[in-house]
């Protein structure tokens, strides 16, 4: 830019200006915000650098208004279904014929030390596999609702992840960087489209009824991204926080406040004219108001039918499935009112080892038998609910993890160790090819060997089923246009139908 | 450039001639960098390399693509490599080029990855060319201007002149007007004139200290005739405590402070806090800002201990992990996170992007980010005492008395008791199943097990003994009654050899036998009375040394009628087998027999030396363990576990072995070309090898674990034979210990010349037994020792209970600080692609070189010179960047965006500055001010300085109102045509919520307070608070601030995470935050206080409370309309109603 600003206001470095409404307004005032100028010229084939990254005006009174992609996307929206803790690929849906032939024979190439320590044998999956749907893919036991689902999945078996600790692994599958403090995914996704729907916030985190995941807020925290991107953490049991007025005030003192308000800032308004951020303010105490009744209109589970809640657990005597089922319920409630980002979780915080998580160390079998049926109805009911509303053609679901587990059990427990070098995620719904698998890990299941993925990958082809790209999705934040995928990541063609 | 054809022909024939040249080159084949045969043909650059580099390098590094960021279009890039931090080609030596070794395919990497090699011929050239020096004529250079060159950060500080201007309603008040009105009217914008009182007081108040002014200080300025007035309210700001508050939040954002470690576990860390003290106290007073550079880095080196939290301040993942890559990962990133922290709060510079490759922007080299490490790689997450303030001279008196410590302890090594055979302590409880153990057993049942009387007098419980006497070992004694003439008990020592026999009973009654027997019974059975011999007739009323007149012993008294101790009495030296047992009978009277613990110890042959008490030797620990024997010479030695504490692998960190010189040497360390060998080791941890048992370091994480349970051995190979008298091991021999388990409880040390006769000069058979319930405690046992030595070490040892009680006196503290602990540096390796994997050549610690940081310290230099050198380059007024980057932060906080844009990154991608000169005028003038501000004159380094020239400036006084056709053209005020108006930030709003409802806690400093419930999950779960005690009523900078987790109200207001640094906040406006203002617990408690405040201060009435609300609030009173409107609301829906409406206005979180 130049120094004097004058000549070249388009793109200021100062950061407030991308949420600033004078800004907002003098750039949109020749008709081309930064992202429609953007795709204009790419489309007339007048943009000289293909590769100049791509900031979305943001009108700051209107933060989560639609806001066009880079391209014709295939997916509206994204589920991500995420269990913490670590689930095993090995027990689950990587089905390796040779560690069933290798049982409790050590693993060939030598015995590994792996974030825990030493490992013992090779161990077949704890229950057993089967060929499933019309695809006939192997799938186990341990979810067999999930499993009957396979001809709508499309597995990516080589996914691998940077480190073999939860909390970085964690921060990585959200956020594309292993240290605290980046924005995370359902933030950039947010921050690029807006959302379809004005009265519910546009990134959604529905921790898990036993408690928040295992880095909590570095899911949805938005860091150096304006907090108007913030993810909103709630649940079906534990709603927006402050959303409701305190039980004190009653409703016609509330609207007596609103008005007075409404009033006080008026006045005021008129009195420092042009200074549109005060609009802005105005704007959201509206937009909180209508969002105060649509929040509760979507937490609340009594119009469903008996036949759903049936579908999905809700009613289940297991109050955590029950709990989680509901949430999935929640999910899909503000998925069809347009919510950009819904990121669902299952399994919490450590809480002890494998106790409120995947995190099956010593006793691989007994807690996988618990944490097991939390997560299968739920989840089964709720693909197939998004698929027979319809909502499964423009929804991308993202079941994820933030590493596998070893095919070996650890020296002297039962339960295998974090294998970050081999593992398994799968996508559904919008854009993808189904049923599909996509690359393989050796023979074992310890590592990716063919057509290894990165995490980096899947946020870019994520990106690009919203019609974003990864490499010029970006945020100036200090010097640095930042992105999702840092440096790195690779759409994964051969994965969109 | 000479086009590619005509090129290659031309170079034909000369390329015959390098070729004659290389060739002989190539037969001589020198060594990299030798001299070069004279006659060598020169290579011509143009004519005989860049054909090449145009015909095989180009397409990939030139200038259409540069792969890994290299490219051979442009010299300096083409010698200084690419991405990966080395030169390419280093000129002189071709060996030593990587471009020759990937041309050539004498590497993994092989250039061009595909189509056509390289000819030799070619190769040949190249090389020829690089071994003759690399001449690359400037004319063919293609380098464009570096940044070092050309960016506007990197220059030398320019003072300019003022610039001659002038407006009628905008007078200079200092440089800061002329610059900003130079710029004003070259693009035809026109100043603001200055805001009025009530507005100004306002702002000064909030940007100054964080608070809102009273309604009254607000009416006190606004009817000061004082032309001077807004002066005087700046200096009293700049004054108040307050200040430091204030601005420390900015400070603390900027260096990602928080008081949790994050990650995954996110623990709290209870002792952060003294950090964000230091920082207010140093913004408070004033202190010269290079020196609060150089006490970050090193302030341990200059009294201010804690300052050094801003090192530790970052995240840190704590979860552990055997696995050596995971571990060595998570240094890196805690030294990546130091390092780019340092880089960026001080230097405004993204070092951290030179972690993998050369930085892609800036003239930092990869090598500069590995010196930086190399000069932090001591520093590791954790808390440290507080010295208090005398620290110096106390750490000099403590140097001094450490000194005179370590020597009194060399020389009680010295005089340990010799190891020698086995001594066996048989208590009379000691049972056993095993029928080969040692073991007692009860002939006649026993009346009754008396316990020893309390206390620690002679023969009670806790006797504690001394020197040459042991402490009591017992706790209780067996006796019978009735029993006259009979054995009633059975010693079973299972030995076999010669014994002295220690017996001891129970004693001080008048009642007691005075004629019990000691019996040997040689086959163990009492029946059989043929093979039992009398050793010993002992008198059990009394002590083991006898009545006090054994002529005239008086029964009555002086006993003290209590149960006791008789401490040990020598039986003298008899043979054993194992079926050998010791039996106790009953004199001739029916008076109570005793039992008690007895110790069979290797006879020896006689000697001058007069045995007052049992040799024994200390229980193994933890720690320094020390088996001393005769002088012997040995090659060879070999430590033997047969049994450890905890029934695992044993673990040994440390095994020693002194000479007996004057001063001896521990001649076992591998740097005296000792070597180690093993029975096994336990596989998996890097932190667990058998370098680790002679590498001179101490505790856990540098020890060796067996891969056996219970046994292991160590052997150490001397480079040459020497007498040795010493061996000296431990298991965690840390100052701050973590484990005792896995500890070698049996054990043998053997020695030998060849290899093959080994003899054993020491092990645990002669110790008191690890589970024995009394330990010795601290005092020193000196059986074996003649007289003179026992003199000698009764005077050493309370020499050193005396140094250790004072050192503890003196270098005591009660408050610790999360300031980082320092520890001897590792070397430092520059890591290909930052991987921790793949160190590449070692790295000294030094600065970055294109800043004037070419320094270099020796690679083993000192780890706090390291810090302190590094903090005073940062920190030299010559430093271009530190002056500047500190003055466009003040300037930021007081003008809402900084001169420049990107207050962290003043580097080539940064933003440009709107007033470059104005930012160097402000950086001399921090440097060396010369500016009269009206107030004291300026020491250097000033920032009260700089924020008086700001603060005092017609340029920051300017109203904010709009202009539509100044914002037209310039809507973010970057040229200063007006003040910018800004919503406060989450601290600012809930402070002056508390101001307002009139429960702010002005308190200063120590811990915070907590907005989360308390809890101890393994990961810390932070549950909000839904109800605010007063202790929460302070200012929000002293929060118990979480990293991640952010406040449940004022989080949403753009509050860093503190996951990453924070140079400036985002201003945000959601829903969400419309919620948190409204339905809070917070707010609604704090509207329920302003209510009660306005009833108080206005009464009942309630315009007058409505009128009050508006001063408090706002600063101004209400409009009629806003009365009216008020008043109603107040009475439908109460006062309350009303303070929740004002806390969400506008006005109330805005500042013009």
């Amino acid at each position: 830019m130049s120094i004097n600003g004058m000549s070249d206001p388009i793109i200021s470095h100062i950061g407030r200006s991308l949420l600033d409404r004078r800004g907002f307004l003098q750039r949109s005032a020749g008709g081309l915000g930064g992202i429609a100028l953007a795709s204009l010229l790419a489309e007339s084939g007048a943009l000289a650098d293909a590769h100049a990254p791509i900031r979305p005006l943001v009108d700051p009174a209107r933060p989560y208004a639609p806001r066009p992609p880079h391209f014709p996307a295939q997916a509206k929206r994204v589920l991500m279904l995420f269990c913490s803790g670590a689930l095993s690929h090995v027990d689950t849906f990587d089905y390796k014929s040779e560690l069933v032939r290798y049982h409790d024979k050590p693993l060939p190439s030598g015995n590994l030390v792996t974030f825990q320590g030493e490992n013992g044998n090779l161990i077949k999956p704890l229950w057993p596999f089967k060929p499933r749907g019309q695809c006939g893919k192997m799938a186990s036991d341990l979810l067999p609702n999930l499993a009957e689902l396979v001809d709508e999945m499309c597995f990516i078996h080589s996914m691998t992840a940077k480190s073999n600790t939860h909390g970085p692994a964690e921060n990585q599958m959200s956020t594309g960087y292993t240290l605290d403090g980046f924005p995370a995914i359902g933030c950039w996704v947010t921050y690029a489209l807006g959302s379809e729907c004005d009265d519910l916030p546009a990134f959604v985190a529905i921790p898990d009824p036993r408690g928040v995941p295992q880095v909590g807020p570095n899911h949805w925290n938005s860091t150096f991204l304006p907090a108007a991107f913030q993810g909103t953490a709630f649940n079906a049991e534990k709603p927006i926080p402050n959303l409701r007025r305190p039980a004190a005030i009653s409703e016609s003192a509330e609207a007596a406040t609103r008005d007075f308000l409404k009033l006080l800032n008026e006045r005021h308004l008129a009195q420092h004219p042009g200074d549109s951020d005060l609009a802005a303010r105005i704007a959201s105490y509206e937009m909180a108001a209508k969002m105060q009744l649509a929040a509760a209109r979507v937490s609340d589970l009594s119009d469903e039918s008996a036949a759903t809640l049936d579908d999905y657990g809700a009613n289940d005597a297991n109050s955590t499935k029950a709990g989680f089922a509901r949430n999935c319920l929640l999910a899909r409630r503000l998925l069809e009112r347009g919510v950009r980002f819904v990121q669902l979780f299952n399994g919490s915080y450590a809480m002890g080892e494998g106790v409120g998580n995947w995190d099956g160390h010593k006793k691989l079998k007994d807690q996988y038998d618990i944490h097991g049926p939390i997560l299968d109805q739920p989840a089964a009911a709720l693909i197939k609910d998004l698929r027979q509303r319809g909502l499964l053609s423009d929804t991308l679901v993202a079941f994820v993890t933030e590493f596998g587990r070893m095919p070996t059990f650890q020296k002297g427990a039962n339960g295998r160790d974090h294998n970050p070098q081999g593992f398994t995620v799968w996508l559904a719904g919008a854009g993808i090819k189904a049923p599909f698998s996509y690359g393989a890990t050796d023979e074992f299941g310890h590592k990716a060997v063919e057509s290894v993925a990165t995490i980096y990958d899947l946020h870019a082809t994520i990106l690009h089923l919203l019609g974003l790209d990864h490499e010029r999705l970006s945020f100036y934040h200090n010097g640095i246009e930042r992105r999702l995928t840092d440096v790195h990541g690779h759409v994964l063609g051969e994965i969109l139908a | 450039m000479p086009r590619l054809k005509g090129g290659k022909a031309a170079a034909c024939l000369i390329f015959t001639l390098a070729l004659l040249a290389a060739s002989r080159l190539l037969a001589d084949d020198p060594p990299a960098g030798e001299a070069r045969p004279a006659q060598a043909a020169k290579i011509d650059f143009a004519k005989d390399v860049l054909p090449i580099f145009e015909a095989r390098c180009r397409d990939c590094h030139g200038p259409e693509k540069q792969k890994s960021s290299y490219r051979l279009d442009q010299r300096q890039i083409a010698l200084a490599g690419g991405d990966f931090g080395e030169a390419a080609i280093v000129p002189g030596k071709s060996g030593a080029s990587p471009l020759v070794a990937y041309v050539s395919g004498e590497s993994d990497t092989v250039m061009p990855p595909e189509g056509e090699r390289l000819s030799a011929d070619e190769v040949a050239v190249l090389k020829a060319w690089i071994d003759q020096g690399a001449a690359w004529p400037d004319e063919l250079s293609g380098d464009k201007p570096s940044a070092l060159a050309s960016h506007w950060a990197f220059q030398p500080i320019v003072r300019n002149t003022l610039p001659d201007v002038q407006h009628p309603q905008f007078p200079l008040r200092n440089a800061i007007d002329a610059f900003v009105l130079e710029k004003l009217n070259a693009s035809g914008l026109a100043p603001s004139p200055e805001a009025d009182r009530r507005t100004l007081i306002r702002r000064v108040y909030f940007d100054v200290i964080g608070l809102p002014p009273s309604p009254e200080e607000i009416a006190r300025f606004v009817a000061d005739a004082d032309p001077r007035a807004y002066e005087k309210l700046v200096e009293r700001l700049l004054d108040s405590p307050q200040f430091g508050e204030r601005w420390a939040r900015h400070w603390l954002d900027v260096v990602r402070f928080a008081e949790s470690h994050g990650f995954e576990m996110n623990q709290p860390r209870p002792n952060a806090w003294p950090y964000r003290d230091y920082v207010i106290r140093a913004f408070n007073e004033d202190k010269p800002y290079d020196q609060f550079v150089i006490e970050q880095l090193a302030g341990d080196a200059l009294g201010a201990d804690e300052a050094t939290g801003f090192l530790a301040g970052g995240p840190w993942d704590q979860v552990k992990s055997p696995d050596p890559v995971l571990t060595a990962q998570q240094r890196a990133d805690e030294l990546h996170d130091m390092l780019s922290t340092t880089g960026s709060a001080f230097l405004g510079l993204t070092v951290g992007c030179a972690r993998c490759h050369n930085h892609k922007f800036d003239p930092i080299p990869q090598t500069d980010y590995y010196a930086l490490k190399a000069a932090l790689e001591g520093v590791t997450h954790g808390e440290r005492p507080l010295r208090p303030a005398d620290g110096p001279e106390r750490e000099r008196e403590l140097e001094k008395l450490r000194e005179q410590l370590a020597a009194a302890r060399a020389r009680l090594a010295q005089l340990q008791p010799l190891a020698r055979g086995v001594t066996l302590v048989l208590d009379d409880t000691q049972k056993s199943n095993d029928p080969a153990a040692p073991a007692v057993e009860e002939i006649e049942p026993p009346r009754g097990i008396a316990p020893h009387a309390a206390g620690v007098g002679r023969g009670c419980a806790d006797q504690p003994g001394g020197i040459a006497s042991l402490p009591n070992l017992g706790k209780n004694y067996h006796w019978w009654e009735d029993v006259a003439n009979k054995p009633v008990f059975a010693y079973a020592p299972k030995l076999a050899g010669r014994f002295r026999v220690w017996l001891s009973w129970g004693c001080g009654w008048h009642t007691h036998a005075p004629d019990v027997a000691y019996l040997l019974d040689a086959d163990g059975d009492p029946a059989t009375t043929a093979d039992q011999r009398e050793i010993a007739r002992v008198d059990q009323r009394w002590f083991a040394d006898g009545p006090p007149n054994p002529e005239q012993p008086s029964p009555d008294k002086p006993l003290p009628e209590k149960p006791m101790w008789s401490g040990f009495y020598d039986a003298g030296q008899h043979d054993f087998t194992p079926a050998t047992r010791l039996l106790v009978k009953a004199g001739a009277t029916a008076a109570p027999v005793t039992a008690d613990a007895v110790i069979f110890e290797t006879a020896r042959p006689s000697s001058p030396i007069v045995e007052r008490a049992p040799h024994l030797r200390r229980p193994v620990e933890r720690g320094e363990n020390s088996d001393r024997f005769e002088p012997v010479m040995a090659r060879h030695v070999r430590f033997t576990i047969e049994a450890s504490d905890s029934g695992i692998e044993p673990c040994l960190d440390e095994l020693e072995v002194f000479t007996n010189e004057a001063v001896p040497r521990n001649i076992a360390l591998a740097s005296c070309g000792t070597r180690v060998s093993v029975s096994g080791t336990l596989a998996g941890f890097a932190i667990h090898q058998p370098q680790h048992v002679n590498d001179g370091l101490y505790g856990n994480a540098h020890s060796w674990i067996s891969n056996e349970r219970d046994k292991g051995w160590v052997q150490l190979d001397f480079a040459e034979p020497a007498q040795i008298e010493r061996v000296v091991w431990s298991r965690d021999r840390d100052s701050q210990p973590r484990y005792a388990d896995r500890l070698a409880t049996k054990y043998e040390m053997a020695v030998s010349l060849d290899g093959e006769n080994w003899r054993t000069v020491a092990s645990s058979a002669d110790r008191l037994d690890y589970h024995y319930p009394h330990r010795t405690g601290n005092i020193e046992l000196a059986g074996g020792l003649s007289p003179n030595e026992t003199a000698e070490l009764e005077t050493l040892a309370r020499q050193r209970d005396e140094l250790e009680s004072q050192i503890a006196r003196l270098s005591s503290s009660d408050r610790k600080a999360y300031a980082g602990v320092f520890v001897a540096p590792p070397k430092t390796f520059r890591l290909h692609r930052g991987d921790p994997m793949q160190p590449k050549e070692e790295v000294a610690p030094g600065g970055l070189s294109a800043f004037g940081g070419g320094w270099r310290l020796a690679v083993d230099a000192p780890e706090q010179e390291r810090r302190l050198a590094l903090a005073r380059w940062i920190a030299s007024p010559d430093n271009v960047l530190t002056s500047r980057v500190i003055a466009n932060r003040l300037w930021h906080y007081h003008f809402g965006q900084g001169i420049a844009g990107t207050p962290s990154d003043f580097g080539v991608n940064g933003g440009q500055p709107s007033h470059p000169e104005l930012l160097d005028w402000l950086a001399s003038e921090l440097v060396a001010p010369q500016a009269d501000d009206g107030g004291p004159a300026a020491q250097p380094w000033s920032l009260k300085h700089l924020h008086r020239l700001m603060l005092r400036s017609s340029t920051y006084r300017q109203a904010s109102r709009g202009q539509p056709e100044a914002i037209e053209r310039d809507a973010q005020s970057r040229l200063l045509w007006r003040y910018s108006p800004r919503r406060l930030e989450a601290e600012a709003i809930r402070d002056a919520i508390l101001a307002v409802s009139g429960k702010l806690d002005a308190t200063m400093g120590g811990p915070g307070f907590d907005l989360f419930q308390p809890n101890a999950n393994y990961v810390k779960v932070y549950t909000p608070k839904r109800e605010f005690g007063p202790e929460t009523f302070r200012r929000m900078v002293y929060q118990s601030k979480p990293r991640m987790q952010l406040d449940d109200t004022f989080g949403a207001f753009d509050c860093p995470d503190a996951g990453q640094i924070a140079p400036r906040r985002g201003s945000s406006t959601t829903p969400l935050q419309a919620f948190n203002l409204l339905n809070s617990p917070f707010i609604e408690q704090q509207a329920g206080f302003l209510a009660g405040r306005l009833a108080k201060e206005a009464g009942a009435d309630p315009a007058a409370q409505v009128r009050r609300a508006f001063e408090l609030a706002f600063g101004r009173e209400a409009s009629p309309e806003e009365t009216a409107a008020a008043v109603l609301l107040v009475e439908q829906h109460g006062l309350g109603a009303f303070c929740r409406a004002i806390f969400n206005a506008n006005e109330f979180v805005m500042v013009y």
